[in-house]
């Protein structure tokens, strides 16, 4: 039983490096900080949940356990606010490069109706 | 198992090295935000991995700090970034 | 944050008030349930389960509720536990999905990525289903909630690649008002109500949501 959990542990570590790796490669070589951010957060975070997870099991304490799962409920919770904001940073601070969208709906509106426009 | 922890901790020292790049690299201001947000996630994950290979529960309150942290910085710096932009 | 022309649909929070710390310790014993719930994060927090702990928990969790007391809900809102789980296994499934696909992107030539910012009603003004869904669009390995406009229930959404083909966009679209059906359920919104002028998102979200709660997903 014991090296049941310490399989899963050890597939549920190594999945989340994985993940982690490819969010690091996915922030090098995507263009633009926008489209880099959804390679960091998304990926990274759950390369993360599943390490948190792979510790868990690996320790086997319930103690850690309960600290690590709120680590990891914390972290779904403020992954997409952090993401958002960022997200919206780059792109209304003209950091995110906009001739590379293939359709960008709110520059058309942009233009309508709103009195903060730039 | 140990041989598990060594990978787990070889993956993660090569993303922190390609992020250290992106970094270092960045061009813009948010992209070496996301980047250090990246950094702290890996150095998080590392200091779990460690967790389990020294067995030692103490070192789990670094992770909920870390990550508080990050949150907070990385929601400031952005709010600062697009702020920038009305002056 | 005050929201001078709100209606009631769109602050659910009563005036900003500053109750007093009597005020906030009475309402501590009528619903322990906040107080609880901190004691129970305090636990998790030490990882370890302790009468000293117990107590320290109380001082700590009573000490937050005085320092930044709650906020008052006008409508206070009820999670339904079935779709809750409902909303749960799609959005696991999607996330399985995205990772994956993210995942190839990322080892695509950067010239074929087809980024896109696309406009997407979500036919209600509730601000906790705003959160919930533009939150969870947030969270799915290639979409990206980038701005909100809450008083005309529009969010833009940044998608890390649109493909080629028609009507993609419409896909997408149609993706995120499927979680603004089942999020309604989850939060007991009634989509009917949506926004004063109606847009075409309104009636037939509304719709689908009031007459069938059950067997749509």
């Amino acid at each position: 039983m014991s090296t049941l959990l310490d399989v899963v542990a050890a597939v549920l570590l190594l999945a989340g490096v994985a993940l982690t790796l490819l969010a690091a490669i996915g922030l090098l070589r995507f263009p633009d900080a926008l489209t880099r951010m959804h390679a960091q957060t998304k990926p990274a975070v759950f390369g993360l949940m599943l390490v948190l997870a792979g510790t868990a099991l690996a320790t086997r304490s319930i103690g850690l356990g309960a600290t690590l799962l709120l680590v990891a409920g914390f972290q779904l919770l403020t992954a997409p606010v952090g993401a958002h904001a960022i997200g919206r940073a780059a792109y209304e601070g003209g950091q995110a490069d906009r001739a590379r969208l293939v359709r960008d709906d709110f520059a058309a509106r942009d233009d309508e109706d709103d009195p903060g426009a730039r | 198992m140990e041989t598990v922890y060594d990978v787990a901790l070889a993956g993660l020292i090569a993303s922190g090295a390609l992020v250290l790049v992106r970094l270092l690299r960045g061009r813009t201001a948010s992209d070496r935000v996301i980047a250090l947000d990246t950094l702290l996630l890996v150095a998080v994950a590392a200091v779990a991995v460690q967790i389990a290979r020294l067995d030692q529960e103490e070192y789990a309150g670094i992770l909920v700090v870390v990550s508080l942290l990050a949150f907070t910085g990385t929601v400031t710096a952005a709010r600062f970034l697009e702020r920038r932009e009305d002056r | 944050m005050a929201d001078p022309s709100g209606t009631a649909a769109s602050t659910p929070f009563a005036a900003t008030d500053r109750r007093s710390s009597a005020a906030v310790l009475r309402d501590v014993l009528r619903r322990p349930g906040r107080l609880v719930w901190l004691v129970l994060v305090w636990f998790a927090l030490q990882g370890d389960l302790s009468w000293a702990n117990l107590v320290a928990g109380v001082l700590v969790g009573l000490g937050v509720l005085l320092a930044v007391p709650p906020a008052v809900r006008a409508h206070p809102s009820r999670i339904a536990p079935l779709p809750a789980l409902g909303y749960l296994a799609v959005f696991g499934r999607d996330l399985v999905v995205a990772t994956l696909e993210v995942a190839v992107q990322v080892f695509w030539p950067v010239a074929r990525l087809r980024p896109a910012v696309l406009e997407v009603p979500l036919g209600t003004r509730d601000r906790a289903l705003v959160a919930l869904v533009s939150n969870t669009i947030s969270l799915t390995p290639g979409t990206l909630t980038i701005e909100v406009d809450v008083d005309r229930g529009l969010i833009w959404v940044h998608v890390l690649h649109l493909a080629d083909r028609p009507g993609a966009a419409e896909d997408v679209v149609e993706q995120a008002r499927a979680l603004v059906r089942g999020g309604a359920r989850v939060l007991g919104v009634d989509l009917d109500a949506g926004l004063g002028a109606a847009t075409d998102g309104a009636a037939d979200a509304g719709g689908s949501a009031a007459r069938a709660p059950r067997g749509r997903s």
